[in-house]
């Protein structure tokens, strides 16, 4: 096939442009347009050449152009697909599809083909919009999933999860950890005489009691029923023993039905365990088992667990 | 009841830190040089600069967390959130490897990653080296001018996003949830200049949001700022502000075009880098 003198790069129905290689200007100024660039672009090649690439782009896309297309094209000497968004004459901006290659040699160019993209941007936008509805869709329901209604703190499932994660790294750093269990004195009473309602203001009224008291690095959950627990990071047995008795001051508070609410404690300190069986289900089984003994031993008191 | 013991010390791992970090050492030479990479690539930018250092200097070459062939499953968007985080990253690579005495050389974003790390333990540190750095990148009239208004920077988040949803995993953080594991959300890490769209979006936000103007007084190290003479990222104003609210520093304005010219033009840069460092 012979050479036809029509197939020049002006009849290319993209802008195809050519700058100067980097280490001259930066990789950024204009030695050649195509027709179709001056078209799309909205000048002449007169005035395109001699001006940067950086005056063609919109500040955004500079960034994009400096932070990630330029470092790519000088590592890998191609890119291809960045989208950008071009600064055309009277203001306009037209989003492309940039292509670059970088040539070889002491006399190097790069050689830029620009497809307009205004349809494919258009689309790209409301997958953006998409995402972004599926990101917060998805935070609510998992903040759904790890509260308990009725108190707001963490449920079951997210206690132990927070748990685990927890004990995790505490073996990582040799600290202990300890778990408490506490549970309402007579709470069954409180629901029979008072009612359901009344019952349910105790449990999100001891829930407040219980978030101030946490620190921020404790995760507190509502296990169910009337059965609560926490988790206490770098803290020993003494100091959980301290932290269960300002616990008990705090809780006698809230009244109910003239009388100071109480509660009944049990912890365990992971220390108290070889480390390969200190999980989250075995300390708190110790912690529960110990609560159950406070309640036995007379209730309104707390209990460490001797395994 | 057993005694409380003191967990305050912090061990760090050092193989666990190198392969966190994807720490590499080149060179030989007395004293050390570590060289911290800018937003949007990793530790390859500097492959067209080291070679003026390696016969006279040791030469420490990261990747931040989030970033080249780090480890992905590290990365907490909590952590870094805030340059603060990055700092870390450089202070957790001085203790892992008990560093002295060390010459950081920051391109763009990293210039002021180093002086916060500076801030925090300056005994780790020689001297800074800041290449195209900017304490902040937003215009804030009357008396600052760091380039870009807030629309332009909103719009560059849009644009990153539509360039990463070209990407396998542009839906993968949502669709998988966040205990998805390393080999399918990490697919991309490794790749020259493509991170994960959320660790990217993350940086992004760290750099090109903050603010950082007010410790630049509190600089107590040589500091060499390196300004390119056309930088949309770091205009010469920019530079200039530097100069005079950071005690300590000089500034060295090159005749190049375009933020990345520790690729563009490496011996222009080197020369300046190396001038300043046997001072």
């Amino acid at each position: 096939m012979s050479y036809d003198k029509h197939w020049v790069p002006d009849n290319f129905p993209c802008a195809c442009l050519v700058t100067a290689s980097s280490d001259h200007q930066g990789g950024r100024q204009l030695q050649y347009a195509n027709a179709y660039a001056e078209k799309m672009l909205g000048k002449s090649r007169q005035s395109l050449v001699g001006q940067t690439l950086t005056d063609l782009l919109t500040p955004a896309s500079n960034i994009m152009f400096d932070t990630y297309l330029l470092p790519l094209l000088l590592h890998e000497g191609v890119c291809e697909e960045v989208m950008l968004d071009i600064q055309c004459a009277e203001g306009q901006v037209i989003p492309v599809v940039a292509n670059a290659t970088l040539t070889d040699g002491e006399e190097g160019y790069i050689y830029w083909s620009l497809f307009n993209a205004t349809r494919r941007n258009q689309l790209d936008q409301e997958l953006i919009r998409a995402r972004r509805q599926l990101e917060e869709h998805s935070e609510k329901l998992y903040q759904l999933s790890v509260t308990d209604e009725l108190t707001g703190l963490v449920n079951r499932r997210q206690l132990k999860r927070r748990a685990e994660q927890l004990l995790a790294q505490a073996r990582r750093s040799q600290s202990p950890v300890s778990v408490a269990v506490l549970d309402i004195d007579n709470f069954k009473q409180v629901n029979d005489t008072e009612g359901h309602l009344a019952g349910d203001e105790i449990l999100k009224r001891l829930a407040d009691v219980l978030r101030e008291h946490a620190r921020a690095s404790d995760v507190v959950g509502r296990y169910g029923g009337e059965e609560f627990s926490f988790v206490l990071p770098d803290t020993c047995e003494s100091d959980a023993l301290m932290f269960a008795r300002r616990l008990h001051e705090l809780v006698g508070r809230i009244q109910i039905g003239g009388r100071p609410l109480t509660i009944s404690i049990g912890v365990v300190s992971s220390e108290q365990l070889k480390q390969s069986i200190n999980s989250y289900e075995t300390l708190f089984e110790l912690a529960d088992r110990a609560m159950y003994e406070a309640k036995e031993s007379g209730r309104n008191r707390t209990l460490a667990a001797r395994p | 009841m057993t005694a409380c013991r003191d967990y305050g010390v912090r061990v760090l791992d050092q193989k666990d830190i190198a392969d966190r970090n994807n720490v590499r050492f080149i060179g030989k030479g007395e004293r050390l040089l570590m060289l911290a990479h800018g937003f949007g690539c990793d530790q390859n930018v500097w492959r067209f600069m080291t070679p003026a250092f390696t016969s006279t200097y040791r030469v420490l070459l990261f990747d931040y967390v989030g970033s080249g062939h780090s480890r992905l499953s590290a990365f907490s968007v909590d952590r870094y959130s805030c340059l603060e985080g990055y700092a870390q990253d450089v202070l957790d690579i001085c203790e892992a490897f008990d560093l002295q005495d060390v010459s950081f050389i920051g391109h763009s974003v990293s210039g002021v990653v180093g002086l916060l790390a500076a801030l925090e333990q300056p005994y780790r540190f020689r001297e800074l080296v800041m290449l195209g750095p900017s304490p902040c990148y937003l215009n804030l009239p009357p008396d600052y001018q760091g380039g870009f208004s807030r629309e332009d920077l909103e719009q560059l988040m849009d644009l990153m996003d539509k360039n990463y949803i070209g990407w396998a995993n542009y839906l993968a953080p949502i669709v998988m949830g966040d205990d998805a594991p390393d080999e399918l959300t990490g697919e991309l890490s490794g790749s020259f200049c493509s991170t994960d769209p959320l660790v990217a979006r993350t940086f992004a936000n760290a750099t090109f949001f903050s603010d950082y103007r007010h410790i630049l007084p509190r600089n107590r190290h040589p500091t060499l700022l390196l300004q390119g003479r056309s930088d949309a990222l770091a205009n010469p104003s920019v530079g200039e502000y530097m100069y005079q609210n950071m005690p300590g520093s000089q500034l060295v304005t090159l005749d190049t075009e375009g933020h990345c010219f520790h690729m563009s033009y490496p011996n222009k840069v080197s020369a300046e880098v190396l001038a300043f460092l046997s001072r």
